[in-house]
Parts: C-alpha cells; structure tokens; sequence
C-alpha cells in the first residue's frame, strides 16, 4: 500500500520535475555573440518600427549586425485590436520556434518592443541624450517562454516639455522610449472658442454667442479668445458641437477623444435658459468663483450622449476649475466625460491644502468614470531640482484610488539655461509609476542608480536625491514662499524658497556626489556619476548666487559711488552691435537732440514687418565686486503691450550663456512720455575672470519708438 | 444573376476602375541598376548594407499631370540614430539627360537685364537691378521673366565676389573671366545650387516611411530614375552599419 506521505512526496517530485522542466523552457535570442532569431514584422508602419526597436538594441547589445540563417526560429510583431488594450501587449510563445509580441495597437506593440528590450536584453533609458541609454553586451539570451502581458494603469502619461524646439528636443526624442509616446488617449485643453469662432457663425448663428450684461455678446478682440462662452442650453449648439466632433471623427479613424475645455476666463451666459442651471444660493465657492459646474456638465452631457450614439468608445475631457471647480452633488456625469483637476500637488505637503483639493476631488471622483490631473512639476524654472520621489509615488497611488487615469504634468526639464539633466530618476520614475502605480519605488530608485553610477556609487546617490526631497517636503513647507504659493501651482521663479535651505544642505549634496564620482566604477558609470556632479554644480552656483544677488538688490543706489562704464550715446553707437543672429539694423539709431540733456539719444524704433530690436556689449569682469546698471528711457507712441528692456547674461568670451549662473533682466512700460530709468544690481558669479552680456531692446510694439540715453554701470567701491 | 453575384459584380468593376493606376514596380533585383549591393530578404523585401546608392535599372516617363507616390515601406535596420536614408528621383530632361538643379531653380526676385555687353574676358557684369542679388547664386542668362527658359544650361558658373551699386547699373564682379560675350538688353538672373537628388522623404533610424508623393520640382522633366541613399552621412568607425529595407517597393502613378 502507498502510504500518503509517499503520494505527496511523488506529487512534489512531479511538480519539481514539470517546475524544472518549465524553467528550462527558454527561447534563444543571441547565441555566442549573434542575433540568432530573424524579426518577421506585420506589413505596417507600427510593427516594422516596433521590430526596428528590437533589432537596435540586439544590435547594440552584441556589438555587430548579423542576419539570422534560414529557418531560424522568428520574433513575430503582430497588432490584435478589440483584445488587448490600445498601448497593452503580450508575449505568447505559439511553438518552440515562434515568438509573438502582441499588441493592442500601434503603441502597444511598441511597448511590447521596449518591454522586450528591458525585460529581456536588460536596456534602461535612464535620461535624454545617449549617455542615458544602458546597453548590456550579451554573449547569450535565452528568453523563458512565458507568456506574460501587461496594460497600462494611467492610460494618458504624459509629461508635457513644451512645443518643439531645439532646446527640448532631447527629451521629446527619449520620452517614447518611456511609453509616454503619441497618439494620447485624451485630447486636453480649451477648445469651445475653437470649435465655435465668431467668424464662422456670428453672423449666422448669433444664438450660439452668450448673453451677458442682458446683450448678446459675439467674441471680438480682445476677447475673441477669453471670457466667452457659448450659450450652454441653446439645443442647436449642442447640435452643431456633435455634428462638428462626428465629422472630425468619421475622418480620422484613429481619432476618438475630443476636448470640451471651456473658454479661459469667465463669461458665461446669463439667458433665462442658462441662468435656471445657475446655484440658487449664487455666492462663490470654495475655490473663490461662481459656480457653473451644472451649467457646463449639462451641457457637455448632452454633447457626449450625442456623439457616443455613433462612437460609443469616445472620450471628452473637461475642465474642473475656476467657475467649474467643485461637481454638483449627486449628478449623473456621461461616463464617456473625465474631468481635468488642474492643482500642483506638491501643495499636499500641507494637510489643509490637501483636505481642500481633496474636497474638490472627491466631488469627481464620486461621480466620474475616470478623472485626469493637470500637474505642475515646472521644472526648468526651479533653480533647486525639485525632486520628490516618493511623494510623488504616493499621490499616483492615491489617485489611481480616485479614480485617476490620465495624467498631464507641465514637466518642461530641458530649455535653453537647462541643457543638463538635473532631476536623476524622476522622469523615468513617473513614468514607470503612471504605467503601473503599485511597483514598489524603492526598486525604480535602487535600478535607476544601480545601472547609471553602478552598485557601489548607488546608495550614495539615492541618498543625494533624498536630501532634495526632504527639502521639498519637510522643510521648503515651513517658509515663507510656501505660503506666498497658496494658488493653484507654486511659482518657481520666485527663487525665495532657496532661504529655507539648511546651511550645509550643498556641502553635503556635494559630499555625497563626491563618493558617487568615486565609486562609480570607469566607463559608463563614471561618465554619468561626472554628468551628474556637474549638473549639480551648475545648479548649485545658480542657487548661491540668486542668493548673493538678493542681497545686492538690498544695497541702496547711492552706494554705488565708482563709475565702470558710461555712454550717453553722444559718440554714436560705439561698441555696442546687434546680436550675431539678428541681420537687421533698420531700426537702430542715434538720434540728435532726442536725448535727456538735448544731446544724442540711442533709438529703438518700432517698424511693422518687425517686432521689436536690440544691441548688445560685453564687458569683461576680472574682480569680484557688486554693480549696479541703470538707464534712461522714454517711449513715445507705442503700443500697449510694448516693453523697453535691460537684460546682463553672464558669459564666456565667444558670448555664449553661462548656465550656471542667473540671466536677469528688468522691464520697462512706461507710457507717459517721460524720461524714466530702469536700474538693477547684481553680484559677480565665482568664477572669474567672465563676460557681461549687457541688451538693451525694445519689443512688442508695431509702431513708436523708445529713446534710451545715460546707460551707466556702477560699483560698490572695494575697501 | 442572384443579389449576391450582382453585387460581386458591381464589386469587381468598382475595383477595376480604381485599379486605374499605373505601377511601377521595383521590388525585385532586376529592378535595379545591376552591380547593386541589395539582396532578396523575403518575399518583396530587398536589402542592402553598408553606405549604398541604390539607382533603378529603367528610367520612367514622367507626366506633369498625374501624381507619383512611392508605396510600400522603406527603413534603415539596425536603426542608426545619426544616419539618414533617403528616397527619391534624378530628374531627366526630354533627350534622359539629368537636370542640373542649377538650370532649373531660379531665384525669381533677382530677374533683371545686363545694362552693358559683356567680354568673354570681362570678370564682371554690370545689371539694372542688383538689389536681391547675394554671393550664393550661379547666374543664369538669357533668361526670360516667364520662366519659359527653364531648365536653362546658360550658366556662367561663378558666384558673385562682389555687389555694388554704380552710376551705369549694378556692378556685379566674380573672381574669373565669364567665358561668354553677352550682349545689352539680355535676361539675367541668379539661379541656387543644389544637389543632383531630389528626395521624396528622408528618415532617420527608428522611421519608416512609407506613402511619399512627389510632385515636378524640375521644369523641363520628362523622365527620372529612382534613387534611394543610405547611410548619407558616410559611417564611421564604431558606428552602426546601416541596412537599408525595401518592403514591396513600387511607384504608384494616379491621375
Ligand atoms: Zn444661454
């Protein structure tokens, strides 16, 4: 007789053996330094990319391109609509010489592409730019033939930079790589004043325009853009809305989210209609406005069933701010509609500004399928990286409990003083976490700087990103600045928050860094740790010296009794010359008896085909010392919106941008004809001997001039 | 006929009429000029590595009337991030011969007449209007201010040295004789340089193209010869070879 015990040690035997087995089961990628599969691809745009993505990173990976022999086994890319979700994928593995990446669209079989490459070939895009980009060298991989898929959490990701242009362009080339990659999956932004302009239907359908004030308001200048609303009950807008959405819809296959931002501003209408769906008791909220929330969603209601008739799939979103903050209780919201929470959620390092936007959320998420967040991260204004890993871990966690899916963050870390990546892991954190919000951070974290400084380095680099967010959330909370911030985001130009900053906070930083460089081991790792450093360094220097600089801009005019510079332009333009990259001096002059005493003025004068224009000098600074610049202007004949300016760069001697140090500028509006002086103090960076780049210009203006005279810099005498 | 046999019926005329599109196929070998690296990677799909120039073996008519777009899918393996892969055509003229780009790019505001005949051993000219005239333009003569000249191989190929304003005219000096006596009163004008290509789409590694229409660039076009480049920007040591992938390439011409 069996005994029982033997059963069950011949069933764990059998699962060892079929464990074993399974475990064995792997599918060969690269063998002895070769690409030994071939990448069969469907016939479409997206899955020849997504094998193009494979077949990079094998080829990086070994080192050579080489073609698989006949016959040998195949990694198919394949697109499988309806099953998967649009960005998901899977990896199956149909027999022991087939491989196939599924995805629910273009960008899931994308994603399955990277997830391929991370997974498996162990390719980590750290930051923008190549030195972000890890690439192990295999000799072998042989994938386990598991099948294995995944879907995004947060189904819109994205960490916004700005439009194009040439100082963001290394970021908006690395962000695909992190799945936050176009076409997004809800189109966010104000869009009723584009789908309802005054020049095509003021003169027909002037129903469709508000009342306000008891008169019909049809947008014009200056409001064709802001403060309007269309009329939110007149049946034949909602109408034309769904006939305008339909069509775009029916053109464009792949188009299937629209956006019902309202109007920036205010001006909604004030018909008998629309004045039934305004609160009884009609006081502001708690966010300090009106409140037209019933007014708008009633509105947008009607629009979603409309065109959800006809494409059930669609998404619209919609804004929950300023008049529409707060949603009515109890209302039944379209599930098709995701409202837009605008708030820099850095502010929830406060329980009471925490409680309050919470009060707002909760109001949402009671009764929305899903809800979006516009979130400030502003990065390139911050002089100190704002890092707060964890926090912001947590909040994604949270909101993916609020039933947030979509996330816009105002990220813009690159521009023209910010060329060096300064913020390590975030980015890449944030974007792994909106994929998936319940892996652990730690493990992000810990991979991030394990791969880029290697394991020795790692944990001193962590803790250098930890002192920023204990800054951030421990101790900037307590300052003034904090509490100067109370609004929707925190302003990072005001650069006060850096007087909160412990005494020794860069010392440490930079002992920290300092045993990053030198465990890093040589090589990749060594590179970054510098690049790492270096940034840092640049940051540092901005901080103290801002820091310097507040206490120059405290020293009163008369101290700056010794004369480094002068030119009343009575000589002609002397050294001063346009910028290298600016062609046209049509409208620079040296004009006689136009100046403060009736000599010589220097004039800028406005022209129509040109929008403004400006000289530049340098001067060579080779002593530490505080200055003061000052200049006359008069503007005569301008345009509103025109400004007269100052502006000092700090630069090395071909004029090129130092970084490191603040660019500061001071503007001038003056209208009343008069002479007025702008003025400014500042301090020497440390570094010297360096260049001042001093402008002055004008712009903003199509007719005018502006006269300027007396341009003087002045120092503090040295003791 | 039954419903179903009619509507097929109706299906395949349909399908005929929209079928009208001439092809031009170039997915085999033997669609290519011969000693061409490219070698056969599948059904339809042609390969070729390293830095290649890759001509067709025909040249084909081309009519100003109708639309020529490039179909099927062209790519650049293993996906260089710094090389570039261009598609596209050599114009040739009624005689197959290649239009230079400078006998038919004209740079239309600097269209003006020589003010005084001109020595084949003369290094300048002197023009009635030199105003838009710049130092980067061939200069074209016997030109005529419809364009009619077009393309248009009276080129003296230098480019201005210098630009001034004179009591005669604009006087316009190179660095060498002209070569060519050119009577007052003649046409004359700046044409730009450029290269002997003219490219339909241009991808880098991680793209692929596919759908490109072109349209004349060149007037005087009767003919052209399909080019494709890969690895333009030239490889250099270390750097990812390039493969250059046709998928079923083929010019699609519609009216
Ligand atoms: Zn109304």
């Amino acid at each position: 007789m069996i005994s029982f015990r033997k059963i069950l040690s011949a069933a764990a035997l059998f699962f060892l053996l079929f464990a074993v087995e399974a475990a064995e089961k792997t599918f060969t990628v690269i063998k002895d330094g070769k690409t030994a599969v071939e990448l069969v691809p469907d016939e479409n745009q997206a899955c020849l990319e997504a094998s193009m993505i494979v077949e990079k990173f094998l080829y990086k990976s070994t080192g050579k391109y080489s073609e698989a022999p006949a016959g040998a086994p195949q990694i198919c890319f394949t697109i499988e609509k309806g099953k998967l979700d649009l960005e998901g994928f899977r990896f199956s593995f149909p027999s022991a010489n087939k491989m196939v990446i599924t995805g629910g669209g273009p960008n899931g079989v994308m994603f399955g592409a990277l997830e391929f490459c991370e997974r498996f070939i162990g390719v980590r895009f750290l930051y923008p730019g190549p030195a972000g980009e890890h690439v192990p060298k295999l000799k072998n991989l042989n994938v386990p033939m598991k099948e294995f898929s995944d879907a995004p959490v947060y189904t819109t990701r994205i960490l916004d930079s700005g439009n194009r242009h040439w100082s963001r362009k290394r970021y908006q080339d690395w962000y695909p790589f992190l799945r936050g990659r176009a076409p997004y999956r809800l189109a966010i932004g104000h869009n009723l004043y584009k789908m309802f302009p005054a020049a095509k239907y003021g003169k027909t359908n002037p129903d469709f325009y508000p009342i306000i004030d008891g008169k019909r308001f049809i947008p014009a200048p200056p409001r064709l853009t802001v403060h309007w609303q269309p009329c939110m009950t007149n049946p034949a807008v909602v109408k034309e809305a769904v006939r305008i959405i339909c069509d775009a819809f029916a053109k464009d296959p792949d188009l299937r989210t629209w956006s019902l931002g309202q109007t920036d501003g205010n001006g909604y209408c004030e018909c008998e209609n629309c004045k039934k769906f305004y609160p009884e008791n009609d006081v502001p909220h708690l966010f300090g406005s009106l409140d037209r929330s019933l007014l708008y969603l009633q509105f947008c209601n009607k629009i979603a069933e409309g065109v959800t008739k006809k494409y059930p799939e669609a998404k619209f979103s919609v804004f929950a701010y300023n008049h529409t903050s707060i949603a009515p209780k109890g209302f039944k919201l379209h599930p098709s509609l995701v409202p837009v929470i605008t708030y820099d959620r850095l502010n929830w390092v406060d329980p009471k500004r925490k409680a309050m936007d919470m009060e707002r959320q909760k109001s949402w998420s009671d009764i929305a399928s899903e809800v979006c967040w516009w979130d400030y991260y502003a990065s390139n204004g911050y002089a100190l990286p704002r890092i707060t890993l964890h926090h912001i871990a947590n909040q994604l966690r949270e909101g993916y409990k609020l039933r947030v899916r979509h996330a816009f963050i105002q990220h813009t870390p690159l521009g023209i003083h910010e060329q060096t990546w300064t913020e390590g892991p975030l980015a890449y954190m944030t974007y792994k976490l909106l994929w998936n919000p319940f892996q652990d951070e730690n493990k992000i974290i810990d991979d991030w700087c394990r791969t880029a400084v290697g394991p020795e380095a790692a944990p001193y680099l962590k803790r250098y990103y930890e002192r920023f967010e204990k800054f951030w959330t421990k101790d900037m909370p307590k300052g003034d600045w904090f509490k100067r911030c109370a609004r929707t985001y925190l302003i990072p130009t005001w650069h006060d928050y850096l007087l909160d900053l412990d005494k020794d906070f860069f010392e440490e930083c930079a002992k920290d860094l300092d045993m990053v460089c030198k465990l890093a081991p040589a090589g990749d790792c060594k590179t970054r740790a510098e690049y790492i450093r270096f940034g840092f360094r640049e940051r540092r220097n901005r901080c103290q010296f801002w820091l310097k600089n507040r206490y120059a801009r405290m020293i009163s005019p008369e101290s700056f009794t010794k004369v480094f510079f002068e030119d009343n332009f009575n000589k002609g333009l002397g050294q001063w010359t346009l910028p290298p990259n600016i062609k046209n001096s049509g409208s620079v002059f040296i004009t006689p008896k136009a100046g403060y005493d009736g000599s010589n003025a220097l004039e800028l004068r406005f022209l129509p085909m040109m929008n403004g224009s400006v000289i530049e000098k340098m001067f060579k600074i080779t002593k530490p010392g505080t200055y003061r610049i000052e200049v006359k202007y008069r503007s005569v004949g301008v345009e509103k919106s025109f400004v007269s300016m100052i502006s000092s760069d700090w630069c090395d001697k071909d004029g090129k941008s130092l970084n490191s140090v603040f660019y500061s500028d001071l503007h001038g509006r003056d209208m009343s004809g008069d002479w007025k002086t702008m003025a400014f103090n500042f301090t020497t960076p440390d570094l010297l001997p360096t260049y001042l780049k001093v402008r002055i210009g004008s712009c903003w203006s199509k007719t005018g001039t502006i006269f300027f005279d007396d341009f003087i810099i002045k120092e503090v005498p040295q003791k | 006929m039954n419903l179903k046999k009619m509507t097929a019926a109706l299906f395949i005329a349909g399908a005929a009429l929209c079928s009208a599109a001439e092809v031009y196929d170039l997915s085999r070998i033997e669609d290519w000029a011969k000693k061409s690296p490219l070698k056969v990677h599948g059904n339809g799909i042609l390969r070729a590595t390293g830095r290649v120039s890759l001509f067709s073996a025909k040249i084909y008519p081309y009519d100003a009337k109708k639309t020529y777009t490039f179909k099927g899918m062209y790519r650049q393996l293993p996906g260089s991030d710094s090389n570039i892969f261009r598609i596209g055509f050599l114009p040739l003229d009624k005689d197959k011969k290649l239009i230079e780009y400078y006998t038919s790019h004209p740079n239309i505001a600097t269209e003006t007449v020589l003010v005084k005949a001109a020595a084949a051993t003369d290094n300048f000219i002197v023009i009635k209007d030199g105003k838009k005239w710049n130092k980067s333009g061939l200069v074209a003569y016997n030109t005529k201010p419809d364009r009619s000249d077009l393309p248009n191989k009276n080129i003296i190929r230098q480019v201005p040295k210098t630009i001034e304003q004179t009591a005669e005219g604009w006087k316009i000096t190179f660095a060498r004789p002209i070569g060519i006596a050119i009577p007052a009163g003649t046409g004359i004008r700046q044409h730009y340089q450029g290269g002997r290509f003219r490219f339909a789409g241009n991808g880098t590694g991680g793209q692929v193209l596919s759908n490109m229409q072109f349209k004349m660039m060149d007037p005087g076009m009767k003919y052209f010869q399909v080019i494709v480049v890969s690895g333009a920007n030239g490889i250099k040591p270390g750097e990812q070879i390039p493969v250059i992938e046709m998928r079923k390439p083929r010019i699609e011409v519609t009216e």
